[in-house]
């Protein structure tokens, strides 16, 4: 077989070969080395090349709306953060506070004959208190009046909290490209995921960087979606949760060789990095965030993640990120893994992991039953095979 | 006649995405989407759905281009004296999102038109034939594109990031 041309390596990478041009290819690619340089060095083209188009997501909208500019200077509502409803609630309360108040240190001789004898709105509140016991003015000091009118403050803000996110979901939701997809396309109606792993190095430091770039633009859909997403999987799936085969995707299973026996040999000594890439075959939403156990096998340990780990988005000093949790033995969230993050990549159905330069990626798939694969980190291959568990 | 809400359902936001991408903004890339959509309903039969969303798309961006290249450079330059003078929210991005950003879109530049078309269309998920049918390509030809297409903007970005460090390198010896 002639050497291998750079847009047959493609083809195969990207899974367009059929399966006797595939095996043909793989075959080679694994005996002759100077075509294993060239397919290490294509898998690396096609990481950076995917990584830099995400980071082409983060463009502004060309249309801009303008603000009219402040006249004399910053009007009272910007400058206290007010809003209309803001403003009514905090009307309210003080309203509130003050009848309180007013209710209990009036002075009972105050209160009229008529007034007694007719059910008043300060007596159906006195009268819905709870009566309390005659105390000596220090315990009133010590005991704030301000407790109800607290306790009102934060019930009036559940309820303002809930009355705005029902009211204006479009308004409230982030607008990600990915949010013209019904929610209903969600819902993962196979139990079984499959997850194919494929590795290949990362070209360079400089294009592993680009990994970070849709972060925080997409945590924020997969967060919307992530309530009715896993809604949709307790429904479907059985209790032990869906099932998430990791495997390489046909095509896609020959060892990395050249440049990554390069990255392994510069990382000797040190765990080794390496990056995931969670893909839906089928282009659905899955819901990444959440807990998961990895079967034990070779692969696993070479990636450096704990057996249990969990996904989630974490808002900690108000900055979101995107972690990756380690989880107890009985599904307590533990410890978050250092150094690792994961991010929904531009397609709304991929979520990459990154440490290190490395690169290894999972591809999960919804559609076929259960396709076993290899999957492969530097010379090392094999299946692995990724749990949805249940966690606390 | 199509099932037209399945069609938007399926094909409005990765259409958005490619065309957002390809064109950088993302209010002129959904006015692409919508009008290709429109077509899509006045189309009495579509054989393959994707394929054919993407290349009335692409046609639909090379017609706009060709057509209003000199008046959207003269609204381009009107846009960018009135933003001047306009106060702006940004849009939340980190300042090395943005560089990123602006770099990939300097880099994705440098491709040609066909090169470019079919590497984003593939981020998208589109097969080989279905590329082929969107560009009008033969099946065999895709996978050189790609790879030439992918050559090319690692290469090209590779290298406007190699300027960008020089000239951070230069001013900050030279503020030194």
């Amino acid at each position: 077989m002639q050497h291998l041309d750079e847009g047959t390596i493609h083809a195969w990478l990207d899974g367009a070969l059929p399966a006797d041009e595939a095996a043909d290819v793989e075959r080679h690619a694994r005996e002759c080395a100077e075509c294993a340089v060239l397919v290490a060095d294509a898998r690396g083209m096609i990481a950076g090349a995917a990584r830099i188009v995400s980071a082409l997501d983060d463009v502004p909208s060309g249309v801009i709306p303008k603000r009219p500019a402040p006249a004399a200077g910053r009007s009272l509502w910007r400058t206290l953060h007010l809003t209309p409803l803001r403003a009514a609630l905090a009307a309210s309360l003080m309203v509130a506070a003050a009848s309180l108040t007013v209710v209990r240190y009036a002075p009972r001789d105050e209160v009229t004959p008529a007034s007694r004898s007719e059910p008043t709105a300060r007596q159906a509140v006195a009268d819905a208190a709870p009566v309390a016991a005659p105390v000596p003015a220090t315990d009133m000091i010590a005991r704030p009046r301000v407790a109800p009118v607290s306790e009102k403050v934060a019930e009036a803000r559940r309820s303002s909290r809930s009355d705005s996110i029902a009211r204006a979901p479009a308004a409230a939701a982030p607008r990600p490209l990915e949010s013209a997809r019904p929610t209903n396309s969600v819902a993962v109606e196979a139990p079984k995921v499959t997850v194919a792993v494929d590795s290949a190095a990362f070209r360079d430091r400089a294009t592993a960087q680009t990994m970070d770039t849709t972060r925080s633009a997409k945590s924020s859909s997969v967060a919307a979606r992530r309530e009715a997403e896993q809604v949709a999987v307790t429904a479907t799936a059985p209790p032990s949760g869906v099932r998430a085969m990791i495997a390489g995707a046909a095509g896609r299973s020959a060892a990395g060789v050249g440049r990554d026996v390069a990255l392994l040999r510069e990382t000797a000594g040190t765990p080794p990095p390496f990056s995931l890439v969670l893909t839906s075959a089928d282009d659905r939403p899955l819901a990444l965030p959440g807990c998961y156990q990895l079967v034990p096998d070779s692969l696993r340990s070479a990636l450096q993640l704990p057996d249990r780990l969990s996904l989630e988005i974490s808002t900690e000093s108000g900055v979101r990120r995107n972690i990756v949790r380690a989880l107890a033995q009985d599904g307590r969230r533990d410890s978050v893994v250092a150094g690792v993050s994961w991010q929904p990549t531009p397609v709304a159905t991929r979520v990459a992991f990154t440490r290190g330069e490395a690169q290894t990626r999972l591809s999960l798939s919804q559609a076929a039953p259960s396709p076993m694969g290899r999957g492969a980190l530097g010379f090392s291959s094999s299946p692995i095979r990724l749990v949805r568990i249940d966690c606390r | 006649m199509h099932d037209v809400d399945r069609l938007f359902r399926e094909y409005h936001q990765p259409l958005v995405r490619y065309l957002t991408r390809r064109l950088g903004d993302r209010d002129w890339a959904e006015e692409v989407a919508q009008e290709t959509f429109l077509r899509a309903v006045k189309q009495e039969s579509i054989v393959s759905e994707r394929s054919w969303l993407f290349a009335v798309a692409t046609n639909l961006v090379r017609d706009e281009a060709r057509k209003d290249i000199r008046r959207r450079r003269r609204l381009e330059l009107l846009r960018e004296q009135a933003r001047a003078d306009e106060i702006v929210d940004p849009e939340p991005l980190g300042i090395e999102r943005a560089q990123e950003a602006a770099l990939a879109r300097k880099a994705l530049d440098q491709l040609t038109e066909r090169d470019r078309e079919a590497l984003l269309m593939r981020e998208e998920g589109l097969d080989y034939t279905e590329i082929a049918n969107a560009l009008e390509l033969s099946v065999s030809s895709v996978g050189t594109t790609l790879a030439r297409a992918r050559r090319r903007l690692v290469e090209a970005y590779e290298s406007l990031q190699g300027q960008g460090a020089g000239s951070v390198a230069r001013g900050t010896h030279a503020a030194s």
